[in-house]
């Protein structure tokens, strides 16, 4: 019984582990193109989950809204880089950090502005139906928020390393200047991987609305944990990234079974400070 | 084939470059000569886009070059850049496709890879082998080869020889004047006085911002002052 409860365990912390690895995938992706750490990123995701809210009250499932957040979040993006970011950019890191952190007290507040402080959920077509599977009981918007998420961070991971916009990508994280004279129109790719990254956001956003309570000031914990997989998984590397989101999830999930939730909830932190003392640069370094 | 006119640049208020004024005709192999500090560097850097220019212009078959550095890769002039700036955790063979990202190099890359490959045989050894872990000589073989796979009309390198082996320089220089050979118009920055000259049909002297003696071979060998400056004769 014990060893059925730790698999339910380490599944569920999997399915978790993929939607957190999404998360500091799209996180990963705008530091490795333009040098920035986006703290927003969370109230993002957050502005996602509550454009599935809106589009519930007219009676449209959160996994039909998916898409169509997408598509606003794309648009988003590349208005957010043409606007905010690219101004700032050439002022350095600091000027990025101040930038999203003001973009974090914005986004809330017109959370809170246009959706009030109370707690709110949305349901979906597969809200509260399980998966049985042995003795194993998952809950079915669990198993597609993962499965979705974990195939869209390995197909990302796909993309960064076998296309040519994906070595671009590297390029620029490399050696933005051998890249520009290699002919890598940097503000196209900049612009791209920011559609692209909040893009990702507004998908998973609709996607693990189910699992989550709302409020206007949930995001700050996601960036957290982003921001915590992406330092350990090597600043920049998509592949640790992925593998870092994985293990904190499982490592969370099971750390909860065994020794409760408060216990559980210290597990990102307490990897986090392990690896800083042990390996500060991340568990999978590159050279 | 190349035409700098009273080029200025530098870094923010600080003016690097003071009037710079030189050419390279179609199938010219021409030296650019300087110290440590001369402008060599910066002068690269505005000529290719990568800071703005203050004053001045840069012709390229006597058309004012674009200001994106996309552009002017497109156009046909590639710069190989001072210390080689390969790209450390991309394999030989991903850093060559990266010479090949504007439109018109991309369509001609299959053949192009050939051709770069044939001119530097170990970078075929080397295919899958990340460039961080190659000598500086292959990285220079690397840098020379990503940037041919640009189809450059016209190539400028930035002190090729830095930091290699005189053996390593040799065979280096050795491909710039098969290079030349076949066609390519060539501007070569070094400090290597001697060897440069020796190679080039032209040179310039760059000193602090400033050309400031311009001849062939045994003009600038028979020079007192250049003499002095570079070679302590």
């Amino acid at each position: 019984m014990a060893t059925v409860l730790v698999l339910q365990a380490a599944l569920q912390g999997l399915a978790i582990g993929a939607i957190i690895a999404l998360i500091a995938l799209s996180m990963t992706l705008l530091f490795a193109v333009c040098g920035l750490v986006n703290f927003a990123h969370g109230d993002f995701l957050a502005l996602g989950m509550y454009g599935a809210l809106l589009l519930a009250g007219v009676g449209v499932d959160p996994y039909l809204a998916a898409p169509a957040v997408l598509v606003v979040f794309v648009a988003i993006g590349a208005l957010l880089f043409v606007v905010l970011v690219r101004p700032v950019q050439r002022s350095g890191l600091l000027a990025g950090a101040q930038l999203t952190l003001g973009l974090v007290f914005i986004l809330e507040n017109l959370m809170l502005i246009g959706f009030g402080g109370t707690h709110q959920t949305v349901r979906n077509v597969l809200s509260d139906r399980n998966l049985s599977l042995g003795g194993l009981v998952l809950p079915w918007q669990l198993v597609v928020a993962g499965l979705i998420t974990g195939v869209l961070a390995m197909l990302l991971n796909i993309m960064i390393a076998h296309t040519s916009f994906g070595r671009h990508i590297r390029a620029i994280t490399q050696n933005p200047d051998a890249a520009a004279l290699m002919g890598v129109r940097i503000n196209r790719v900049q612009m791209t991987a920011f559609a692209l990254a909040l893009g990702l956001l507004g998908l998973s956003g609709p996607l693990i609305v189910g699992q989550f309570t709302l409020t206007p000031d949930m995001g700050l914990d996601y960036t957290l944990r982003a921001l915590i997989v992406m330092v350990l998984g090597g600043l920049g590397n998509f592949v640790g990234s992925f593998i870092a989101g994985l293990l904190v999830g499982v490592g969370e999930s099971v750390a909860t079974l065994f020794f409760g939730g408060a216990i559980g909830a210290m597990v990102p932190f307490g990897l986090l400070l392990a690896v800083l003392l042990l390996r500060p640069t991340g568990l999978f370094a590159q050279r | 084939m190349l035409q700098i006119c009273e080029l200025e640049a530098g870094y923010g208020q600080y003016r690097v470059l003071h009037g710079i004024s030189l050419h390279v005709d179609e199938g010219e192999f021409v030296a650019l000569l300087g110290a440590n500090g001369a402008g060599k560097t910066t002068l690269m850097r505005a000529v290719t886009g990568l800071i703005p220019k203050a004053a001045g212009s840069v012709l390229l078959d006597g058309r004012p070059l674009a200001d994106d550095p996309a552009d002017i890769v497109q156009s046909g002039l590639v710069l190989v850049p001072e210390g080689r700036m390969v790209f450390p955790r991309m394999s030989v063979r991903e850093n060559l496709l990266m010479g090949a990202t504007v439109p018109r190099a991309h369509a001609a890359r299959t053949r192009q890879l050939e051709m770069v490959l044939s001119i530097f045989p170990r970078l075929g050894e080397r295919y899958a082998q990340l460039a961080a872990t190659m000598s500086g000589g292959e990285q220079q073989m690397l840098a020379i080869g990503r940037a041919l796979m640009s189809l450059p009309r016209m190539l400028m390198l930035d002190e090729p020889s830095l930091g290699l082996s005189p053996i390593m320089v040799q065979e280096t220089f050795a491909v710039l004047k098969q290079l030349h050979a076949s066609g390519l118009s060539l501007l070569l920055i070094e400090q290597n006085v001697v060897a440069s000259l020796e190679m080039a049909d032209r040179a310039y002297v760059l000193e602090n911002g400033r050309i400031t003696l311009e001849g062939g071979h045994a003009e600038l060998m028979g020079n007192d002052r250049l003499r002095q400056a570079y070679l302590g004769l």
